[in-house]
């Protein structure tokens, strides 16, 4: 290594996969606060967060060998973070949804905060603002966190086929705005 | 795609309010969605978590990952109740290794199969070797130099004396049930096969004792030399078993309490070595 090109993630990873823990100790830097960020918006117990947290970075290093470089980094490592926050739900109860789970409407949303939308996400933030929050909940657990409605299910203590109308409407109320 | 993401960025505000939790949620979500594909805006955000928690995770990664992956021994000794913790501890112990494993094993065989060739001497050598075989365990668990788990020991709550019993007992649960088999395989009264665990315990917990005044290969030098002789001087009398008759199981019965009560007495020790370290 010359140094003077910046490893990447990936390349992280096969050194974590060589036992490497300096590389875990940079990808850890890299990605541990969005992930624990993320994660704290979908589960209000800090402990909780701390634990998957852990979890997945555990994990990640066990199976930092069987990334094979299909797809990026980040969404690879947030895949394994919400699939452990699942498998906690569903071995106990008691679970504080965080504030991405609770279907409250979001009040208003400030003419800046639209113009961001609008920049980034185009149409697609600007619909996903205007669904009803308990369809929007679905369609982030789905579409961006990419749970199977399964497992939507469990994050939302609600049964699987109420995720499913959910996310049919969603999607037919979407089309509607993008249209 | 990418490029046309890149050119949109999270600004600070956003920013802050979204580590705050505070962000609304369809805002959170944009700002989730770009995280994924924006290393620069991951990295802006890394500084407005709090540190504390991170850092606390890390340090319990770095204690999973640090450590051997949970071996077989390991798996047992969580399914018999150990914690997690005291499972790695114990597993750690080099006389887990497979080098110190093979070589108990094949010494207690060995006399075992000597003894069964020609009974005086070879009962001798097993009565030498099986109560010294969790000896050599112990002093072995006791080298820091070769100790894997050195540095999770001396930055784990453990008081080190706890710690050294654990791996003792540890070593305890290898060693002694396969020189039971032995012995029971051993020509002669059935309790020949475990009378030597009195000795065992003795040299144990002497071993044990003395490791703070000596150090703990002088510890299991005496220790083992001192057993020697007193096989030595039985099998001279042409009566191995002697070494483990009803006066000397008394014998080491009551050097196994003193030493257990000195043991506790030096406690503190203990806990200095672990401050030290």
């Amino acid at each position: 290594m010359t140094g003077s090109e910046p490893l990447t993630d990936a390349d992280l990873l096969s050194a974590m996969a060589g036992r490497d823990e300096g590389a875990l100790r940079e990808l850890y830097g890299r990605h541990a606060a969005w992930i624990s960020a993320r994660l704290a918006r979908r589960c209000a117990d800090r402990d909780a967060v701390s634990d998957v947290l852990q979890d997945t970075f555990v994990a990640a290093w066990n199976g930092a060998g069987k990334f094979r470089g299909e797809g990026e980094v980040p969404a690879w490592l947030w895949g394994i973070a919400i699939r452990r926050l699942v498998s906690r739900l569903r071995k106990r109860a008691g679970f504080e949804a965080g504030p991405a789970l609770l279907d409250v409407d979001s009040e208003d949303i400030s003419a800046e905060e639209q113009v961001l939308l609008r920049l980034d996400y185009a149409d697609v933030g600007g619909a996903l603002a205007r669904v009803a929050p308990e369809l929007r909940v679905v369609l982030q657990l789905t579409v961006l966190d990419g749970l199977s409605t399964r497992e939507a299910a469990v994050l939302l203590g609600i049964p699987r086929g109420t995720v499913k109308t959910r996310l049919e409407r969603a999607r037919v109320r979407m089309r509607e705005e993008l249209a | 795609m990418t490029s046309s993401l890149n050119r949109w960025h999270v600004d600070g505000p956003t920013m802050r309010a979204y580590a705050d939790g505070a962000a609304p949620p369809v805002v959170s979500a944009s700002v989730e969605s770009h995280l994924m594909v924006c290393a620069d805006c991951r990295a802006d955000l890394t500084p407005l978590m709090p540190e504390e928690p991170l850092a606390q995770t890390w340090d319990a990664i770095r204690a999973t990952v640090g450590t051997p992956r949970r071996s077989a021994v390991e798996r047992a000794l969580g399914r018999l109740g150990v914690s997690e913790e005291s499972a790695r501890l114990m597993a750690a112990v080099p006389a887990f290794g497979e080098a110190w494993l093979a070589g108990m094993v094949a010494a207690t065989v060995f006399c075992g199969a000597a003894s069964m060739l020609s009974t005086p001497l070879g009962l001798a050598a097993f009565l030498l070797i099986a109560p010294l075989a969790p000896v050599a365990g112990v002093w072995a668990s006791f080298g820091v130099e070769a100790d894997p788990t050195y540095e999770l020991s001396t930055s784990s709550p453990y008081p080190a004396l706890r710690l050294l019993l654990l791996r003792t007992a540890g070593v305890l649960a290898l060693s002694v049930p396969a020189a039971v088999l032995v012995g029971a395989a051993l020509p002669g009264p059935l309790w020949l096969a475990v009378a030597w665990l009195t000795p065992a315990a003795a040299g144990v917990t002497l071993c044990l004792a003395l490791t703070p005044r000596l150090g703990a290969t002088a510890s299991a030098v005496a220790v083992g030399a001192a057993w020697s002789v007193v096989v030595a001087v039985a099998a001279r009398a042409q009566h191995p078993a002697a070494a483990v008759d009803l006066p000397m199981q008394l014998t080491l019965g009551a050097v196994t309490l003193a030493a257990l009560a000195v043991l506790t007495v030096s406690h503190t020790w203990f806990d200095q070595l672990e401050r030290q370290s």
